[in-house]
């Protein structure tokens, strides 16, 4: 159900997020510049630099303070299940293994929280599996799969819902190489398609290079760079984000690719 | 529908005519594949309940009185005030539709808790519940402990049942504060077997010897202490508290996919869990207080349920129900006719099936 208040050309802003964990504050008066719907965004930034929470505030998964809006959808004020409807999360880690059929997993997602009918879901959650080129798992039960097909699951688990907002916490982490480039590819398209804003962590600077469109440089819950990728990916910042000497080369096709030479011993 | 292209590992380039109609095909045989798949759900859930009819008529049949199957007909729908009359009605009756109410409650209740806590080995036995109203009659059995209004034959029921409910309250309170850590709560649970245990030890150690003997008994779990009174109650929690249960289900099976993507999904897992164990510690409690503590039940009934019926909680939860009926019923067959003449406790038939299954279930996760 794409609700009429966020339109094709609507972005996600971020004003003023706060999140603390006790009196530990993660992410202090966080404000980004407009996140463009259709383009995917990378949010890098170090082990503990607060990107997994700042998905997780946006979801609205972990309490915070500050406005979040999705074109005029006031994120920051919705309950639970409104925010839901609009927003879709992947947590960190796979889907679990459990007793359910593919076909399954998704409709519950789809489901969950609403009123469509079991046809409707069903219809549904087997056109997405098509779509991500996964309708011959179907009727596999979850805990046959192998990493990677369930992420593939977990993604048709996010886009049954028809979000605006889709927020990917580390999608790749536990996927090989083939996976990788599969579910990137997957996201790319629907975000493209569907005109999403697409949030997406990742940790390898090649794959967020290469495949993503703007970028959010975090550093201890603070905003050190956002914009296209390639014009903010610099040797300076990488320096000043992972502490690492690195080069942008463009490869044999024109494409730009990160090497890393070695580590600063001294951070700047 | 957008023929889109694929991006797994089926990539296919044929054209988009064809695709359309591979597509469809292949919608279609989802489609089919899952209402199979829903119809044979459905016929298990039948097979189960065939199979409780089945099991309830024999263990009304069999027993150490040896009536034949005319005498026990002509009892049960003549009553008069003659033996056969009294073993049906006051007996074999009650025992055995005890048992597939204590069956039901624990077998709910365990298929519960085990999504709620995503954890496999939890059940009312294995968290305290049990252990909590074993301690109960044990202060009415040993200290003689009495209640205002409580008339005496009450009290060791409802002095379990208040220290069952205190205890699954007290793993809600964990669970509540600790709202996202289930182990910490089976942990918890698990402490509370112990202190229960010992307390229970510490009663038996300061009882007299008729208090230690009845004690002793109450903690073995036995069918012999239904009564229609006792089954009406637990009939009638059955009834008020089970559609609840029913319309958690769709949520819960979205719990099963991951704290966070129920989240997410925008289901309100704080509030789901709470009612929950509401219901847990009710159901449960009314179980054991009355029969005393039949173990494995809970633990067992929601394994078999989830291999027949997969994890889609409107069939896992009736499925983990049925399953729970037919282990109390089969198991009070087994107590009363395994060694003639004597009824053994219902609850060391449970345990002595059910604890190689749990060891089965442990051996079998890699921990």
């Amino acid at each position: 159900m794409q609700p009429s208040s966020v339109g094709e050309t609507d972005a996600l802003l971020v004003s003023d997020l706060s999140v603390h964990y006790g009196a530990r504050r993660v992410i202090e008066n966080l404000t980004l510049g407009p996140i463009r719907a259709g383009r995917i965004t990378a949010v890098l930034g170090p082990n503990g630099s607060g990107k997994s929470t700042l998905l997780r505030a946006i979801a609205g998964l972990t309490k915070s303070t500050g406005t979040v809006t999705l074109g005029e959808a006031h994120l920051s004020g919705m309950s639970s299940s409104k925010r839901a409807e609009l927003s879709a999360y992947l947590p960190q880690t796979l889907p679990p293994t459990v007793h359910l059929q593919v076909l399954e997993a998704v409709m519950v997602a789809r489901r969950a929280g609403s009123m469509i009918s079991a046809t409707t879901a069903l219809e549904e959650s087997a056109e997405i599996l098509e779509r991500l080129g996964i309708g011959s798992l179907a009727l596999r039960y979850m805990d046959e799969l192998s990493g990677g097909q369930r992420q593939l699951v977990g993604l048709a688990q996010a886009l049954v819902r028809r979000p605006a907002l889709l927020l990917l916490d580390e999608p790749l982490s536990a996927l090989d190489l083939h996976y990788q480039i599969a579910v990137m590819e997957a996201v790319r398209h629907e975000t493209e398609m569907r005109q999403l804003v697409t949030l997406i962590v990742v940790h390898d600077l090649n794959i967020a290079i290469q495949r993503a469109s703007d970028v959010i440089y975090l550093k201890d819950g603070k905003l050190v760079q956002q914009g296209s990728v390639i014009d903010v990916t610099t040797p300076a910042i990488l320096a000043e984000i992972y502490s690492v000497r690195a080069r942008i080369e463009l490869c044999s096709r024109n494409k730009p690719h990160v090497l890393v030479d070695d580590v600063v011993r001294d951070p700047l | 529908m957008m023929p889109t292209e694929p991006v797994g590992r089926t990539k296919d380039h044929s054209p988009d005519l064809e695709r359309y109609g591979e597509l469809a095909a292949r919608l279609t045989g989802m489609k089919t594949s899952y209402s199979r798949l829903t119809s044979r759900r459905a016929v298990i859930l039948l097979i189960l309940l065939g199979l409780i009819c089945g099991s309830l008529l024999l263990d009304f049949s069999l027993g150490p009185a040896g009536l034949t199957p005319s005498q026990l007909m002509h009892a049960l729908f003549h009553p008069s005030s003659d033996t056969a009359s009294v073993i049906v009605w006051q007996l074999r009756l009650p025992y055995a539709l005890m048992a597939i109410l204590v069956g039901l409650a624990l077998g709910v209740s365990g298929g519960e808790m085990q999504t709620i806590l995503d954890n496999p080995l939890a059940s009312p036995f294995t968290l305290g519940v049990s252990a909590a109203a074993a301690f109960g009659a044990s202060l009415a059995i040993v200290l003689h402990w009495k209640l205002p209004y409580v008339p005496e034959n009450w009290m060791v029921p409802i002095e379990a049942f208040i220290f069952a409910v205190g205890s699954a309250f007290l793993l809600e309170l964990v669970s509540r504060a600790r709202a996202r850590s289930t182990s910490v709560v089976v942990l918890f649970g698990i402490a509370l077997v112990f202190t229960f245990h010992a307390f229970v030890a510490l009663m038996q150690f300061v009882a007299d010897e008729d208090s230690l003997q009845e004690l002793v008994f109450w903690t073995m779990g036995s069918l012999t202490r239904a009564d229609w009174d006792k089954i009406g109650i637990l009939g009638l929690g059955c009834v008020v508290i089970l559609p609840f249960t029913w319309r958690a289900a769709s949520a819960m099976t979205a719990l099963r996919l991951g704290e966070d993507r129920a989240a997410s999904y925008g289901v309100d897992v704080a509030h789901l869990r709470m009612m929950s164990l509401l219901r847990i510690s009710i159901l449960s409690a009314l179980a054991v207080s009355f029969v005393g503590t039949i173990g494995f039940v809970g633990l067992v009934a929601p394994h078999i349920a989830r291999r027949l019926l997969g994890e889609d909680h409107r069939y896992y939860l009736p499925g983990s129900a049925l399953c729970g009926c037919l282990i109390m019923s089969l198991s009070s067959i087994a107590a009363k006719n395994l060694i003639p003449g004597v009824v053994i406790p219902v609850g060391i038939v449970t345990a002595l099936v059910g604890i190689p299954f749990f060891l089965g279930v442990v051996l079998r996760r890699r921990i």
